[in-house]
C-alpha cells in the first residue's frame, strides 16, 4: 500500500438562513482530502493544537460545490421537504456515482490514443526477444492500422494508417494536406519517420525507431503519443477548417456547408460564416428511449451553455428541425429523429491551445452523447432493480408476519434473490404436514409384547381422524 | 405527500377494505375447477359492479370484484415524453418479474398500465390489511419513483452537459 495516495471524500452539508426568512438553505459541498493529511490533522485535533477538522475542511477554498438540483447548488429547506429524504439521498448517491464514473469515462472513451494500437506497440517494445509481427487492427470510424515488425530488423517497426478523410468535398483531391504531414513530422521527430510513398492501400506509413525509446515510464508516454497519430490527423483536418475562422477570409462560396464524415452513419456539417463557424450535428438514434434521454440532455446543454457562467464556451443550440444553414442539403442528411445540435465557434474558441480542445470535443460529440445515453439507461435499470427489491420486501413482510412460515427451514428453498424468498409453503399445507408427522409418530409406537386386542384398541383410540376441508371437494366412494 | 394524492390513496384503501371479502368458490361451469371469477366473468351473479376511482384524467384506478377474486388496474400519470418512457420501462420491468409479487398480473387490463389479481388464496396466505397496505404503498412508490427518476435523468444530463462544456475551456 506504500506509495499510494488515499483520498477520502467529504460531504459537507451546511444550513444557512435565507435572507427573506422563509427557511434555511442546505449547501452541499464535497472535498477530497489525502489520507496522510487527514491523519496528521486528526492527531493535531486530538492534541488540541489545531481547530476542528470539519470546520477546516469546510473553510478550504478548494471545495467544489455540486449541483444537485437543476437550478442551483443550494437546496432550500422547502425543497427538501417536498423532495423527501429519500430523494435527497438519491441525489447524493447519484453524484458520488457520477464523480466515480467521470474519470473512468474520460480515460476509456475519449482517449486520443488508440488502445489496441498502444497495447500492441507496448507488447513489441517490452518483448525480451525480437518478435515477428504482421498485424492489422480495425477501429471505430473505419480506421485501419497495419503494424509490421521483423525479427531480422528489430530496430524498426512499420506502422501504416488508413483513415477516411473527414470531408470528401475538400480533401479528396489533395489527399493528406501538407499541414497534417507537418504535424505528424512534429510528433517525436527523432523516433518517428514518415516513409514515402506509403504502403499500398494506406495513406500514411511511419517507421518507428524502437531503439530510441527509453525504458521505464517514459516509454509508455512516448508510445501513447505514437498511438494517437490518428487523432492528430483528424484534428488537423478540422483545425484547418476552423483555422479559417480566425483569418476571416470570406468569399462568396464560403457559406456552403461542408459535410464531415467521422463515422459513416454519423456525418456532421461545418458552415463557415463571416466571423464564426457553425458545426451542426444531425442526431440519430435507434430507439425512442434514446431519443428522449438525448433530447433531455440537449435541453440541459442549451440551458447550461446559455447561463452566465459559461460565456466562454461555444454557444449551443438544439432544434427539432434543420437549421437554415443546412438549406439545400440532401434529404437523407436532414432526416433525423433526435433533431439538430449546433455549436457556434467564434475566433476566440480556436485561438492557440483552445483550438485543439475545440476540435477534439466536436469530433467526439457523437460519442459523448451516445455514452451518456447508454450510461443513463444503465442508471435507470439499476434504480428499477433497487426499487423492485424494496417493493418485494414489503410484500414479503405482509406474507411472513401472519403465516410464520419464514422460520420454517423446510420452507426456505434454495434460490437466488428475491424470488426464492417467495417460494414458501402456505399455512394450510404446513398444518397438514405437522398433523401427518404426528400420526406417523403414533404409528411408530409399537409394543414389544403382543397384547390381544391392542391393535383394535390402537386403531380405535390412537388413530388421528382425517380432516377434510369444508371448502374442498371430497372424493365419493 | 400531496393532498390530492393522499385523498386518492385513502379512497382506494377504503374501497379495497370493503371489496376484499373473498371466499373460496369453485367454478360453476367446470367441475373440480377453481378459477378467479373476475377474470372469467361467466356468472354475472358472482360479480360486483366495478368501481373506478379517478384522481384526474391521466391517473385512475379500476377495482373489479367477484366472489373469489379481486382485480385492481392502475393508470399512472405520464405528463411528458420522459415520464412516459420511464413509466413504460418501469412497469414493463415489474410486469416481467410478476412472479416475485404473486399478486401482480403479467399483462395489464386494456387501457391501464398495471393490474393486480388477488384471489381468496392470497387473502388466506397474507393478512388482508397487509395486502391493502402493499397495494397502496406500491402505488405511492411508483409515483415517487417515476418523479425521482425523471429528476435524476435531468440532473444527470445537466452534470454531463457541464462536464462537456468544461472541456472547451
Amino acid at each position: 500500500m506504500a506509495g499510494k495516495t488515499h483520498k477520502i471524500l467529504f460531504i459537507n452539508v451546511t444550513s444557512q438562513k435565507q435572507n427573506n426568512g422563509q427557511g434555511n438553505y442546505f449547501c452541499l459541498q464535497h472535498k477530497q482530502v489525502d489520507l496522510p493529511i487527514l491523519q496528521r490533522e486528526r492527531e493535531r485535533e486530538r492534541e488540541g493544537k489545531g481547530e476542528a477538522l470539519a470546520s477546516k475542511i469546510a473553510k478550504n477554498d478548494g471545495n467544489n460545490g455540486l449541483s444537485f438540483l437543476p437550478n442551483s447548488t443550494i437546496l432550500s429547506s422547502n425543497n427538501i421537504q417536498n423532495l423527501q429524504v429519500q430523494t435527497f439521498c438519491c441525489f447524493l448517491s447519484q453524484s458520488f456515482h457520477f464523480l466515480r464514473e467521470r474519470e473512468r469515462e474520460r480515460m476509456a472513451c475519449f482517449d486520443r490514443a488508440s488502445p489496441a494500437l498502444k497495447e500492441t506497440l507496448l507488447k513489441i517494445h517490452s518483448a525480451q526477444k525480437p518478435t515477428e509481427m504482421d498485424q492489422r487492427l480495425f477501429e471505430f470510424g473505419a480506421v485501419e492500422y497495419h503494424i509490421k515488425s521483423s525479427s531480422s530488423d528489430p530496430q524498426y517497426v512499420y506502422l501504416s494508417i488508413s483513415s477516411p478523410l473527414l470531408s470528401q468535398e475538400v480533401s479528396l483531391a489533395q489527399g493528406i494536406s501538407p499541414g497534417t504531414v507537418q504535424t505528424i513530422k512534429g510528433i517525436r521527430s527523432d523516433m518517428v519517420e514518415l516513409i514515402e510513398p506509403a504502403t499500398e492501400g494506406y495513406q500514411l506509413t511511419l517507421r518507428l525507431n524502437f531503439y530510441k525509446i527509453p525504458q521505464g515510464k517514459e516509454s509508455s508516454k512516448i508510445i501513447t503519443e505514437m498511438a494517437s497519430i490518428q487523432a492528430a490527423i483528424l484534428s488537423c483536418q478540422l483545425k484547418e477548417m476552423l483555422g479559417n475562422v480566425a483569418s476571416r477570409n470570406t468569399s462568396p462560396g464560403m457559406y456552403k456547408p461542408i459535410k464531415l464524415v467521422y463515422h459513416p452513419r454519423e456525418p456532421f456539417f461545418v458552415v463557415r460564416q463571416p466571423g464564426k463557424t457553425t458545426a451542426v450535428f444531425p442526431m440519430r438514434f435507434q430507439e425512442k428511449t434514446d431519443v428522449i434521454i438525448a433530447t433531455a440532455f440537449f435541453q440541459e446543454l442549451m440551458d447550461v451553455g446559455s447561463s452566465e457562467a459559461w460565456t466562454k464556451v461555444p454557444l449551443c443550440a438544439w432544434s427539432p428541425i434543420p437549421p437554415p444553414e443546412l438549406r439545400g442539403e440532401q434529404m437523407e442528411d436532414l432526416s433525423t429523429n433526435g433533431g439538430f445540435v449546433s455549436f457556434d465557434i467564434l475566433p476566440h474558441h480556436v485561438k492557440g491551445k483552445r483550438l485543439d480542445k475545440t476540435v477534439w470535443n466536436l469530433l467526439n460529440f457523437y460519442a459523448f452523447v451516445k455514452y451518456h445515453v447508454k450510461c443513463t439507461r444503465g442508471f435507470i435499470q439499476r434504480r428499477m432493480r433497487k426499487r423492485l427489491d424494496n417493493l418485494v420486501k414489503i410484500l414479503h413482510t405482509a406474507g411472513s408476519e401472519e403465516g410464520g412460515y419464514a422460520d420454517d427451514p423446510q420452507a426456505q428453498v434454495a434460490g437466488c434473490g428475491c424470488i426464492s424468498s417467495f417460494i414458501s409453503v402456505p399455512k394450510p399445507n404446513t398444518g397438514r404436514r405437522r398433523c401427518r408427522n404426528f400420526t406417523k409418530k403414533i404409528k411408530r409406537l409399537r409394543c414389544p409384547i403382543k397384547i390381544r386386542g391392542f391393535r383394535r384398541f390402537r386403531r380405535r383410540w390412537l388413530t388421528v381422524p382425517k380432516f377434510s376441508s369444508p371448502f374442498k371437494y371430497t372424493k365419493l366412494d | 405527500m400531496a393532498n390530492s394524492l393522499r385523498l386518492y390513496l385513502t379512497c382506494i384503501r377504503n374501497t379495497l377494505e370493503a371489496a376484499m371479502c373473498l371466499q373460496n368458490f369453485p367454478c360453476q361451469e367446470v367441475e373440480r375447477h377453481n378459477k378467479p371469477e373476475v377474470e372469467l366473468k361467466t356468472s354475472p351473479e358472482l360479480l360486483l359492479k366495478p368501481i373506478l376511482i379517478c384522481r384526474n384524467e391521466a391517473e385512475k384506478c379500476l377495482i373489479e370484484t367477484s366472489i373469489n377474486s379481486l382485480r385492481i388496474s392502475l393508470k399512472v400519470k405520464q405528463a411528458d415524453e420522459l415520464e412516459n418512457i420511464l413509466t413504460k420501462k418501469f412497469l414493463r420491468f415489474l410486469s416481467m418479474r410478476a412472479e416475485a409479487f404473486q399478486v401482480l398480473r403479467r399483462k395489464p387490463v386494456q387501457g391501464y398500465d398495471l393490474s393486480f389479481l388477488i384471489t381468496n388464496y392470497h387473502c388466506e396466505e397474507m393478512q388482508k390489511h397487509k395486502l391493502i397496505d402493499f397495494i397502496v404503498q406500491f402505488m405511492e412508490d411508483i409515483d415517487k419513483e417515476i418523479s425521482e427518476l425523471k429528476m435524476s435523468v435531468n440532473t444527470r444530463g445537466r452534470l454531463v452537459a457541464a462536464e462537456f462544456l468544461k472541456q472547451f475551456i
